[in-house]
């Protein structure tokens, strides 16, 4: 069962009036047809700057579950930690500690259904369930819509598959008459320049894929130029020169692959759903360009003064073959599928958070940029580096959990945070003391007592038997000798 | 009673109207004719994914023909009316107020933990 556009509107009302404290309503530009665009922003507790994650659904008018299920998943968040009961979906769970984590240390923004004209245009008398695009009417043509997932500035208006420049095309993927011409797609911008994302994603149906960039080509790790910012673009042509692959640093690709893994994960163990990792260009096998994936991971590319954001799409419920298309889109029972999709936004929400920055920068009031530049430049460009990396942020929210729930604990790990930001700042003389050694071991030793999960425990393990070797050690040279080693695994 | 010509031909016509916004669910193959690879990259037709790589589109009548002349193979499945969604897949008001009033109450429950850093 579906709700209405009235319905998705009444119930974000609802929520921010019922926890002002947990949640905000902010109005975006109105829809072609002039209906309210809301977004909606859950958090809690204090401090500026935090991190962000954006979650978007309803792009496409078919796609009829995914408004219902972000809505649901703002009140299971609110409910959640209002009543600390911790979150689960079949045998996906988090703890009391998880939710809070997220809700305390994140800003969550939701665009639940971002084309209401769309939405409704598929339930009203006279409409029709199959319509993707919005409501655009297009001058000088019997056509409508425009589709603001082919919308967006990011190589727009090279054609492809399901990309084209006819308003009038049997395709439903007319890109518009220019870049963000649709208030549809201008609210994703709108969002993006005017608050931190930090992560961003896209949620469609259907064919259980976890998508990320690229979209307009295939994607290699080698080859930084030519990238998109000198092709071609805006001439109704198909992409120009036709070979062409879209460079990803491999630290992207990696972090890309490493979260979507864990959202394909969680997904899983809801009820052993299978989701695939894919980028973009491999849905149609063919270019795909103007998407908001695209669009949002390009930003920090095509104008470096802008932070970048890890930018998802998700395809949501099974393709149940040719012939249950329709079933595929719109489900007599989306509930299943529903929770498979909260699961996943979970799972990219908790993976946003970063411990370190939150106590460095947020608690502190400091900054960890000294500690960010030590990893960047001793581990990131090694794969062992970054499997270190990894294993790390693997368990950061647990621990970082563990952390804010005990102020004693707070405390030393500011202190430690501050003293590591001071290593890490003069970490070509600066060497690691007895007494640090000691500072350190005893903070994990705390750590661990308080710890549930086995690889949390083996983590901190690991990490202490580091920590016993590096005492008069300079650090440079224990972070050099980590990007050599393989971490092991949890 | 015996009918008017005038609304026999509206009838039809309607009837035609109606045909001709039908879609179909289709997979459509290269044919003979396909020369290139990328013979699907400008088929101009509403593609859905599909898991299997094939290539599937919800086409209309006017897709078809067009397909066939171009030398295509297409195998249809199933046929669908231009018409919005079943009323029964709607969530009633009378349902959507009561899921809402649950939510809402579970909202007020608790003012839920002291946050680790106030406001």
């Amino acid at each position: 069962m579906y709700r209405t556009i009235t319905q998705l509107d009444e119930a974000i009302e609802s929520l921010v009036n019922t926890r002002p404290d947990l949640s905000t309503r902010v109005t975006l530009n109105n829809s072609i047809e002039g209906r309210p665009i809301h977004a909606l922003r859950l958090r809690a507790g204090g401090g500026t700057n935090r991190r962000g994650i954006l979650i978007v659904g309803g792009m496409h008018a078919r796609e009829l579950m995914n408004p219902d299920a972000i809505i649901e998943l703002a009140f299971d968040l609110a409910q959640a930690y209002t009543n600390e009961t911790g979150l689960s979906y079949g045998g996906a769970e988090w703890s009391v500690l998880d939710v809070r984590i997220m809700m305390e240390t994140l800003d969550i923004w939701m665009l639940p259904c971002a084309n209401p004209d769309g939405r409704h245009h598929v339930m009203k008398t006279g409409g029709d369930k199959m319509w993707r695009m919005n409501r655009r009417d297009n001058p000088g043509t019997m056509c409508e819509g425009v589709d603001p997932n082919r919308n967006c500035d990011f190589m727009w208006r090279v054609i492809g598959p399901t990309t084209v420049c006819d308003p009038c095309s049997s395709t439903q993927g007319f890109v518009g008459r220019l870049p963000f011409s649709e208030p549809e797609s201008q609210n994703i911008h709108l969002l993006c320049d005017t608050h931190r994302i930090d992560v961003f994603v896209d949620v469609h149906s259907f064919s259980e894929f976890v998508l990320f960039p690229w979209g307009h080509a295939p994607t290699q790790t080698t080859q930084p130029l030519p990238n998109f910012t000198s092709l071609l673009m805006g001439f109704c042509r198909p992409l120009d020169p036709p070979g062409h692959q879209e460079f990803m640093p491999p630290t992207d690709q990696l972090k890309y692959q490493t979260v979507a893994g864990r959202v394909a994960d969680a997904i899983r163990a809801v009820r052993g759903s299978n989701y695939v990792l894919k980028t973009i260009y491999q849905v149609y096998n063919g270019t795909t360009t103007g998407t908001s994936s695209d669009y949002v991971y390009s930003r920090h590319i095509a104008n470096p003064a802008l932070r970048k954001t890890f930018a998802f799409a998700f395809e949501t419920g099974p393709d149940l073959g040719p012939g249950r298309t329709l079933e595929s889109f719109q489900p007599a029972d989306p509930e299943p599928i529903k929770r498979d999709t909260k699961a996943g936004l979970v799972a990219l929400i908790q993976q946003n958070v970063c411990a370190i920055e939150f106590i460095g920068e947020t608690l502190q009031a400091g900054t960890i940029q000294s500690i960010r530049a030590a990893r960047d430049q001793l581990l990131v460009p090694t794969e062992k580096g970054r499997g270190w990396i990894e294993l790390v942020s693997s368990v950061q929210a647990e621990l970082l959990g563990i952390v804010l729930s005990d102020k004693a604990l707070t405390k030393r790990a500011i202190s430690l945070l501050s003293r590591v930001q001071k290593l890490s700042a003069a970490r070509g003389k600066a060497t690691i003391s007895a007494g640090d050694v000691e500072a350190g071991i005893e903070f994990l030793e705390s750590l661990k007592s308080r710890a549930t999960r086995p690889e949390v425990r083996e983590a901190i393990s690991i990490a202490n038997r580091q920590l016993k070797k590096a005492a008069g050690q300079a650090v440079d040279a224990i972070l050099k000798k980590l990007a050599k080693s393989n971490p092991p695994k949890l | 009673m015996k009918r008017s010509k005038k609304a026999d031909v509206e009838e039809r016509q309607e009837r035609n109207a109606a045909f001709l916004k039908m879609r179909f669910e289709a997979t459509i193959y290269p044919g003979r004719k396909a020369k290139t690879k990328d013979w699907a990259d400008d088929l101009d037709v509403d593609r859905v994914p599909d898991t299997k790589g094939r290539v599937r589109a919800l086409i209309t009548v006017e897709d078809l023909v067009r397909l066939l002349d171009q030398g295509l193979e297409v195998r249809l499945y199933r046929a669908h009316a231009y018409e919005p969604l079943d009323p029964a897949l709607i969530v009633t008001d009378k349902s959507f107020k009561r899921w809402l009033d649950k939510q809402v109450s579970n909202l007020k429950a608790k003012p839920g933990p002291k946050p680790f850093l106030e406001r």
